[in-house]
């Protein structure tokens, strides 16, 4: 008698993320239809349903799901967005009537990408995609959010002691290297990410924000005046009166797109 | 360009026309007395001399006639363009008739030398007698000069009139279709394929659970797909249609949206019979929803004002939307349609404008009181 029987397997536990309830009861429909269908082998069970990027963040953090339906076209956060911020590695299969997003869906290492409205029967080959992911044994292949080309994040995602701050870039006045992290400064606020500061200048648009030194990005929004400090050190002064260090190639950046 | 002369065949048939003009002239030269054209009435030969001494010079003279073009030019007959003043008939007449008599007096110059070829011609000897003859015909040239030219006067202005009222019609027919064109990419634009492709997934999902609620959708999106357009095919539509049409795309969305999409309607009930152009709310309400709505965790209100002023009636668009929302793209799509439909019917008059706080926007089309009124 073989130990790894069909019968044996556990359901594949299935998370859905979509911000509108029709879409979440269809997910649903088909879900149980499935699990009607594929009993013997496991079947399916709905670990969650979540109708915005927050809660999908939330109850990943809490108890991490086999599966993640993840709608695209959410408010605050993005199905992109929600994928940065999960702290580990999901198969994830997208569902959107968006066919824009299919090559960066595909270059997040999606299973599937279900362009809304979709059959049962597609629905069904996404999941059985899935399964055959993981009963190969395959590692989910962490997934690099890109953007496509030409395009600059928009909002900074941090999370903070189980919360996520989502901060708009033009409210940044500028971040500075600390170590590992990136502190980020937003009028009264700070906060600290887990990022390289290079990383972050790559996700910027450059003809917003300024590697005015190895230690620091500035927005160009914010910059009042440049003072000369010393022979080839200037110092950004900025509306609140925080001088940051530029340093001569950041000084020629600046120069160029002023 | 002239109307006959930059037609080969206009010209052609003009010319034709001259030739039985000859031909009866040269009937009214042999009638018009006896011994007026010698032999005449005997052996025939007269017939060849009348018609020698009339038939070409009528055909050279209908070729002159052809400048008359640039007199009728100068002074038209009622000015097709606005604005400019008619000549007076005074003025009219003396020109054309002075045009007249240098033009007869051309032709009979004309004539006189035709005739004293004619005689220089060594066959037949009969012609030998043309320059007397056509100094006999004198008169009966002058009358016929005179009328002739008149009359190709005439022609020259029926032609006129009709090439202007041809191009009047081709510039009608042009603006036609170039507005029929306009009106096609609108809807194109505005018949957004997403929300479609959302609503049959919505439709999909209430199959199996609540049938008749999909059978309602289905229907509601059926009418909202002809009432666009039935109402793009039209020039206006009253507002109470507008509003119904924008009404039934806000359902669609609500069955999408649940509690997060609420409708808020303040309209001056007065103002439902007044007409408007076809489609300019439901793109300014579309953006209301993808724009601010659906952007928003909890939703929010969407508010339709229409208020009559006193110089212009206001229909307005409110929604709530997140201020932390990436400035949105595709926005501009649905406003710039229904500022083109604005500007092709009211010109200066009408116009849409927007304004945005940090948590709320509106859209605001004004359409001046007299353009709405039915």
């Amino acid at each position: 008698m073989s130990a790894d029987h069909a019968t044996g397997a556990p359901p594949l536990r299935v998370m859905i993320v979509d911000d509108e309830a029709p879409a979440r009861q269809l997910l649903r429909e088909y879900l149980e239809t499935y699990h009607r269908e594929r009993q013997g082998e496991g079947g399916v069970e709905i670990a969650a349903e979540c109708a915005n990027g927050f809660e999908a963040v939330k109850r990943v953090a809490e108890a991490p799901p086999d599966l993640l339906l993840l709608d695209i076209q959410m408010p605050k956060l993005d199905g992109f967005e929600v994928l940065e911020l999960l702290d580990r590695d999901l198969p994830v299969v997208f569902t959107t009537a968006h066919e824009e997003h299919a090559l960066r869906a595909f270059e997040v290492h999606a299973v599937d990408y279900l362009l809304k409205p979709f059959s049962y029967a597609r629905f069904v080959e996404a999941l059985e995609r899935t399964v055959e992911r993981r009963r190969q044994g395959q590692p989910p292949p962490r997934p690099v959010p890109q953007r496509p080309p030409g395009t600059f994040m928009e909002r900074i995602l941090v999370r903070e002691e189980g919360e996520i701050v989502v901060l708009p870039v033009a409210r940044l006045d500028y971040a500075e290297a600390r170590d590992d992290y990136v502190l980020l400064k937003a009028g009264e606020r700070e906060h600290l990410k887990q990022q390289t500061l290079t990383s972050l200048e790559e996700a910027l648009n450059p003809r917003r924000f300024v590697r005015i030194h190895r230690s620091y990005i500035l927005n160009l929004d914010r910059l009042r005046k440049i003072e000369l400090y010393a022979k080839d050190s200037r110092v950004a002064i900025l509306p609140d009166g925080s001088r940051l260090p530029v340093s001569r190639s950041g000084y020629s950046r600046l120069k160029e797109l002023l | 360009m002239h109307p006959i002369l930059a037609h080969r065949r206009r010209l052609t048939l003009y010319l034709w026309a001259w030739l039985p003009v000859g031909f009866l002239l040269a009937v009214l030269a042999v009638v018009s007395g006896p011994g007026a054209v010698p032999g005449a009435a005997g052996e025939g030969l007269g017939w060849w001399l009348a018609l020698a001494l009339t038939v070409p010079p009528t055909v050279a003279y209908g070729l002159l006639n052809l400048s008359s073009w640039y007199l009728c030019r100068t002074l038209p007959l009622g000015s097709l363009r606005p604005g400019e003043e008619n000549p007076s008939v005074l003025r009219l007449g003396l020109a054309h008739f002075l045009a007249a008599g240098l033009s007869t007096f051309m032709w009979l110059v004309l004539g006189v030398l035709w005739a004293r070829l004619l005689a220089l011609l060594p066959w037949p000897s009969g012609l030998a007698a043309a320059p007397e003859t056509f100094a006999a015909l004198f008169p009966l040239f002058v009358a016929a000069g005179v009328l002739l030219y008149l009359l190709a006067a005439a022609v020259h202005y029926l032609l006129m009139a009709f090439e202007a009222s041809r191009a009047a019609e081709a510039r009608a027919l042009e603006s036609r279709v170039l507005a029929r064109e306009a009106e096609l990419r609108a809807l194109r634009a505005q018949i957004n394929p997403h929300f479609l492709f959302n609503s049959l997934n919505s439709i999909s999902a209430r199959i199996g659970s609540n049938p008749p609620a999909a059978r309602h959708m289905c229907i509601s999106l059926a009418d909202f797909f002809r009432g666009s357009l039935q109402a793009g095919a039209r020039e206006a539509v009253t507002l109470g249609e507008e509003l119904a049409l924008a009404e039934r795309y806000l359902e669609i969305e609500e069955a999408r949206y649940g509690e997060r999409l609420r409708l808020r309607r303040e309209v001056d009930p007065d103002a439902l019979q007044l007409t408007v152009p076809p489609l300019i709310l439901q793109p300014l309400v579309e953006n209301a929803v993808g724009h601010g709505i659906a952007h928003l965790l909890e939703g929010g209100e969407i508010r339709l004002t229409v208020e009559q002023r006193p110089e212009a009636v206001v229909i307005a668009v409110h929604n709530p939307r997140d201020p932390d929302a990436p400035p949105s793209r595709g926005a501009g799509i649905g406003q710039n349609n229904v500022r083109n439909r604005l500007e092709r019917r009211y010109g200066d008059g009408a116009w849409l404008a927007v304004s945005a706080t940090v948590d709320a926007y509106r859209a605001e089309v004004h359409i001046p009181r007299e353009g709405v009124s039915r």
